[in-house]
């Protein structure tokens, strides 16, 4: 009986830490939306909320009929990018292009999802290369970088403020390019060491 | 003595003591940058985007917090006057092509940009990062599921990062409100959270500042007219 309760309580605590965590980042990045919708850049497809925001549904636009719903998967967040055949959705950082104050190497800057199975979660410490690169921190955060979304149908790109920029194929998860960017000049504040 | 002017590295305070009103001015000089997929700023873009950045700034920022001339000391001078009562308050952003109190960076983005990158503000260095589409209204809510989320839009970006630029923020020991250990967390309607309306606490640097102008003289921001 003993051992039970114990793990019931060690399950419980590891929800409510995880909880938590999960809430303070998303309140340390506000958020700033005109609709509470993920467009694909062809807008032939689109992401919205389920009930109280714990799914998300991805929908076919039809010009006969009412849209059609082709998938959906847990939770829902509208900082992401969905493919232009509406099979992939890539979700991104709460803050977009600023890290929270407290924000770890382990913080899941990409997560990369067909038909909501994960294909890849890439983390910052997989895109910024040394984190002393980061910029100044600002009365926001610290800027990272910022997401460039689908160049090509399964291709999402970002650029880093370590000047380079990645791309990721979504079918795979894999990076299939980390070049320096072509613009390289960027007259932001750095920060001091 | 009508005007009592003194300018600070963030900006120029200047103390009208006949009409009783406090103009804070900030020179803004900007650099302006654009995503490859949009073409460059034209100049009749970046003047009506300095206008829409300005008009906001007034619209939300002046006349909606007054200054209490609480007790005057010996130096008070015409502000005696004033003893008791309120000065009123606005907000001038300045765009100047030479030297500057702020360097201002605006990046041109698809208007359909998502999601939409955040605005910056670096108090020490005076420098702001701004996006084309801050001058939009938008949905603002602190977290995914925020119960205090609005139906009609509720905030505009280039506003909130000019309370920044008054020198309310991490900078100072303010931090962003909107964030949930943050005192102020649950006034929702602060510009400095999500909201549009300003706060007596939000002018503390100003405050400070009008103390340095006349000493002696005990100046209170409140959130009404006396």
């Amino acid at each position: 009986m003993r051992w039970y309760s114990h793990t019931i309580l060690t399950i419980a605590v590891s929800v409510a830490v995880s909880a938590i965590r999960t809430s303070y980042v998303a309140a340390d990045a506000p958020i700033l939306i005109d609709e509470d919708r993920i467009d694909s850049a062809n807008r032939l497809f689109f992401a919205i909320p389920g009930p109280d925001e714990k799914t998300t549904r991805v929908f076919r636009r039809s010009k006969a009929g009412p849209s059609m719903q082709l998938w959906s998967m847990p939770t829902w967040s509208v900082m992401g990018y969905l493919s232009d055949d509406g099979n992939y959705l890539v979700r991104v950082y709460p803050g977009v292009n600023i890290l929270a104050l407290d924000y770890k190497p382990d913080d899941v800057m990409v997560s990369i999802r067909r038909r909501g199975e994960l294909v890849r979660d890439v983390h910052l410490k997989d895109l910024i290369r040394d984190l002393r690169a980061l910029g100044r921190r600002s009365e926001s955060g610290y800027p990272w970088g910022e997401y460039q979304g689908f160049v090509e149908p399964h291709r999402f790109a970002l650029s880093t403020v370590e000047h380079r920029t990645i791309v990721f194929d979504v079918e795979t998860g894999r990076e299939v390019s980390n070049l320096p960017t072509a613009d390289a000049a960027d007259p932001r504040p750095r920060r001091r060491r | 003595m009508g005007h009592i002017v003194h300018t600070e590295a963030w900006g120029t305070v200047d103390l009208d003591t006949q009409r009783g009103h406090v103009l804070v001015r900030q020179d803004w000089r900007y650099h302006w940058t654009n995503d490859s997929n949009v073409p460059a700023w034209t100049p009749q873009e970046r003047s009506a985007y300095h206008r829409a950045v300005d008009r906001l700034v007034w619209r939300y920022w002046s006349f909606h917090t007054f200054v209490e001339v609480r007790k005057t000391g010996a130096n008070a001078g015409a502000l005696a006057h004033f003893s008791g009562k309120g000065l009123t308050m606005s907000f001038d952003v300045h765009r100047v092509k030479v030297g500057g109190q702020w360097t201002v960076f605006v990046q041109k983005i698809r208007p359909d940009k998502r999601p939409r990158p955040r605005a910056e503000v670096w108090f020490q260095p005076r420098k702001i990062q701004l996006f084309s589409e801050d001058g939009k209204h938008v949905h603002a809510f602190r977290f995914m599921g925020d119960p205090a989320r609005t139906a009609e839009p509720n905030f505009y970006v280039a506003p909130h990062e000019f309370g920044h630029a008054l020198g309310y923020g991490y900078a100072r020991g303010d931090g962003e409100e909107r964030e949930r250990e943050n005192p102020y967390f649950a006034d929702t309607t602060s510009i400095m959270n999500m909201g549009q309306e300003v706060r007596p606490r939000h002018i503390r640097l100003i405050i400070e500042t009008l103390r340095k102008m006349v000493p002696g003289v005990e100046f209170v921001a409140t959130g009404v007219m006396r």
